[in-house]
């Protein structure tokens, strides 16, 4: 779907009339923010099969609430067992708790843009620099959504991992 | 909808500060607080807020105005920039091998980083790190953690290894590793068996005379189990039906 995204954002960027230029960038908009939800939608599933229908909406306090919540628990109950240390505990804890905290906050922004993408053409696409902006927020930006979902869904399934949980 | 003002002062003086945009939106009913991430912290402090304070505001205000709130923590200005000329430099200076690079601040001047690096070794990833914490310095800036994205160098935790033991028990030494060289491609016999000592000291671990290994009680104990899909238990049958066709 990213590549969907690259296309519609090129166009875009190619167009002369600002009209076709805002059609292009907003659906451009809507397949980078497509492309994160899927791949975080997928992940989650595979931990968990209740996660794979997770909605738009819900998924973002699902990561930090629902989560997190039998990693933490079973890191404490593995450190008191000496299956592994604090440190690795702290350790663990800590990059859930960033790649969590990091992907709710991108998915609830991106999904913003992507409704504001979709649902609001008052707001329009504007440029500056050949970059194309909505709401002041970057196209380019954007375009890192998948990339960045999927490194921090990684770090997720690997701390699962560590916790024995998957 | 609602009246922005009305809601600004039901947000109140004191939190109003950490605001930067209140935003009703129509296609889904939902009201919108911006708030900056460089206004974030752990816990509330002077000039900070926290994520539980923004989140009970929102609860407050949805109950006051029955309305769905969602609270969305802006970017830094300038994080992009920062991110994309970190990226760059190490893209010039490890060339070819520097796949992606992103970051995060966990707070004003630490930072979370994931990185994905192609043919990843231990040499290499000592170098990239010692040279990346070097250019935080130069920023005024340091590191939290960083994330190898995809790392061939990764090795199995202790929990890992007793779940994969209870799930395809008993197994001996060559053929644990047989299995787990697939997944783990640095791991060797003298680690695995260190690991597998160790375990056994714990009482978590029995090697039979025939140099088998199967999880005592207590090993089976530490194991997470239960009725999800992933759960160790529904692994454990997979592993005994599949050995029985």
């Amino acid at each position: 779907m990213k590549i969907v995204g690259v296309k519609l954002e090129d166009w875009a960027k190619d167009q002369k009339e600002v009209i076709e230029k805002d059609a292009f960038g907003r659906s451009a908009f809507n397949r980078y923010y497509y492309a994160a939800y899927l791949i975080t939608r997928h992940n989650l599933g595979e931990l968990d099969s209740k996660w794979k229908t997770e909605k738009h909406k819900s998924i973002p306090n699902t990561l930090v609430t629902t989560v997190r919540k039998p990693v933490i628990k079973e890191l404490e109950k593995q450190c008191k067992k000496g299956t592994i240390t604090k440190s690795e505990q702290s350790s663990a804890m800590s990059s859930l708790k960033a790649a969590t905290n990091e992907l709710s906050n991108m998915l609830t922004q991106a999904y913003d843009l992507r409704c504001i993408a979709d649902y609001e053409p008052e707001i329009s696409i504007s440029t500056k620099d050949n970059i194309l902006l909505l709401k002041g927020y970057k196209l380019s930006t954007a375009r890192e959504w998948p990339g960045k979902a999927n490194a921090y869904c990684k770090t997720i399934r690997k701390i699962w991992g560590i916790a024995s949980l998957a | 909808m609602l009246n922005n003002d009305e809601v600004i002062t039901a947000i109140g003086r004191r939190l109003i500060k950490f605001v930067n945009e209140v935003r009703f939106r129509s296609s889904d009913g939902t009201l919108l607080l911006y708030v900056g991430l460089e206004k974030v912290a752990d816990k509330v402090s002077p000039g900070f807020t926290s994520n539980k304070q923004m989140n009970n505001l929102a609860n407050r205000l949805a109950k006051n105005f029955s309305s769905e709130v969602a609270v969305i923590y802006t970017i830094k200005e300038g994080h992009d920039d920062l991110e994309n000329a970190f990226f760059q430099i190490l893209k010039q200076k490890f060339t070819d091998q520097i796949l992606s690079f992103y970051i995060s601040y966990s707070d004003k001047t630490t930072v979370n980083t994931w990185l994905e690096v192609s043919e990843l070794s231990d040499k290499l990833k000592n170098r990239i790190e010692e040279y990346y914490i070097k250019l935080l310095q130069e920023a005024d800036l340091s590191i939290n953690s960083i994330q190898w994205i995809d790392s061939n160098l990764d090795l199995p935790s202790i929990p890992w290894l007793l779940r994969f033991l209870k799930a395809n028990q008993p197994l001996n030494l060559s053929s644990i590793m047989k299995v787990l060289v697939k997944e783990f491609p640095t791991i060797n016999d003298k680690w695995l068996n260190h690991k597998l000592d160790y375990i056994r000291k714990k009482g978590m671990l029995i090697r039979e005379k025939d140099g088998n290994y199967c999880l005592s009680f207590k090993g089976l104990s530490v194991v997470p189990a239960g009725t999800r899909r992933s759960s160790s238990d529904i692994d454990r049958a997979l592993a005994l039906g599949r050995n029985k066709w």
